[in-house]
């Protein structure tokens, strides 16, 4: 069965919980080897640990598995590299030199793929509770107050 | 995998719930690890804290092993820290090669388990 | 037996009257907070902020450590202030705090008179 959208926000926040364990060791280490090195690339560093944990897990990630999901229709190897830096290379791109709206539709799609680097890559999270799952879906809500809020 | 996280995090408010009662009503590292190590002796024989028994993993070791990996030896080390501040190179040295063992070894918890380079030591695993 | 951690988010119980005063005592509070407790003990085996509950006199044990002991310690402690008893007061909450450790090792009561009157905590 497909997972639903609840199951799947909870995985990504997981998933993020970790991330964040996972930042913080990484800005402890460079902290040491490099204190003004950490605090002049935040951005960076929190990427950079962002696609190790993709690496090691993606390319399931401990959210996937607290949740029990798995990923279906190189590509999961793409993915962990493009997830994490590509909206980082764009702001990039931008801060050098229609997206936002892009965003927003996506997310209102979501509640009634996660991420939009999911859905070009056709990404879709499956189960490895069907009444209790159903109720949960019902984040229709949530995507209501969302498309008002988009309007 | 996010359940051995947890257990630590359960385990963490409890020692930080105790010693919050404990410092309301009455050396302060040492009384920390007095009571601290009572905690842990009411609470935990393989063995299971009370936050690992509540998200359901266990530790294969003995009892006294698991003390000190999760009580003893952070107060030894911040006992040590304090003594610090050659030596002083040492200590920016073993702490660089723990920081980098605990990075290595969470990456390889990502891929498997041990929670951290000391659980490795002492060969102690699990809107 | 429940999990420490319940029973330590309930003890809520400290925050509410707190913050009616931040709002806005201590008498009237008691009492209508006596009343309500008392009410609760009665029908439900259980102080009204406690999905938890007690099971096994000792609702007026429970009666007397929610409502009079703290109004006693309160007033105890302004005469202290204005002028044995931090002695006994350390004693205690250093007896309360054993019996919570015990708690930890799976009795399920968490102070004292609990303890003595055989009164444990349940889901």
């Amino acid at each position: 069965p497909f997972a639903d959208a609840p199951s799947i926000v909870q995985a990504h926040q997981k998933d993020e919980q970790i991330q964040g364990l996972l930042i913080m060791k990484v800005t402890e280490l460079c902290k040491l080897i490099k204190q003004l090195f950490v605090n002049s690339y935040p951005k960076e560093l929190s990427i950079f640990a962002k696609l190790l944990y993709l690496l090691f897990t993606t390319g399931r990630t401990l959210g996937e598995e607290y949740v029990d999901l798995t990923y279906t229709n190189l590509k999961m190897i793409v993915f962990a590299f493009a997830y994490p830096l590509c909206p980082y290379f764009i702001t990039k791109l931008y801060k050098k030199i229609l997206l936002d709206f892009i965003l927003d539709v996506h997310m209102t799609l979501f509640y009634f793929f996660y991420s939009i680097s999911k859905r070009i890559f056709g990404m879709r999270y499956v189960f490895k509770e069907a009444n209790f799952r159903e109720e949960g879906s019902q984040y229709k809500v949530l995507g209501y107050i969302l498309l008002a809020q988009n309007v | 995998r996010v359940a051995q996280l947890d257990s630590i995090a359960l385990d963490k408010e409890l020692y930080g719930q105790f010693w919050s009662e404990f410092n309301a009503a009455f050396h302060k590292e040492e009384w920390e690890l007095a009571l601290n190590t009572v905690v842990f002796m009411c609470a935990t024989f393989s063995s299971c804290t009370y936050g690992s028994a509540l998200s359901g993993v266990v530790f294969q070791c003995r009892k006294r092993t698991l003390y000190v990996v999760t009580v003893l030896a952070g107060y030894v080390w911040k006992k040590i820290t304090h003594i610090i501040f050659m030596w002083l190179k040492l200590y920016k040295w073993v702490n660089l090669l723990y920081h980098g063992c605990d990075v290595t070894n969470f990456l390889r918890f990502l891929a498997a388990a041990f929670l951290s380079p000391l659980y490795r030591a002492f060969n102690v695993h699990s809107l | 037996y429940p999990t420490i951690f319940e029973i330590m988010s309930s003890q809520i119980d400290s925050l509410l009257p707190a913050s009616i005063r931040y709002l806005l005592f201590f008498e009237w509070f008691q009492a209508i907070k006596g009343f309500v407790e008392w009410y609760h003990l009665k029908t439900y085996n259980s102080t009204f902020i406690d999905g938890l509950q007690l099971f096994s006199q000792q609702k007026s044990v429970i009666f007397l450590e929610k409502i009079i002991l703290p109004y006693i310690t309160a007033k105890l402690d302004e005469i202290l202030e204005k002028i044995i008893y931090p002695f006994i007061k350390k004693l205690l909450a250093l007896s309360n705090l054993l019996v919570k450790l015990l708690f930890l090792t799976k009795t399920g009561s968490v102070s004292l008179l609990q303890y003595l009157f055989k009164i444990e905590y349940t889901t």
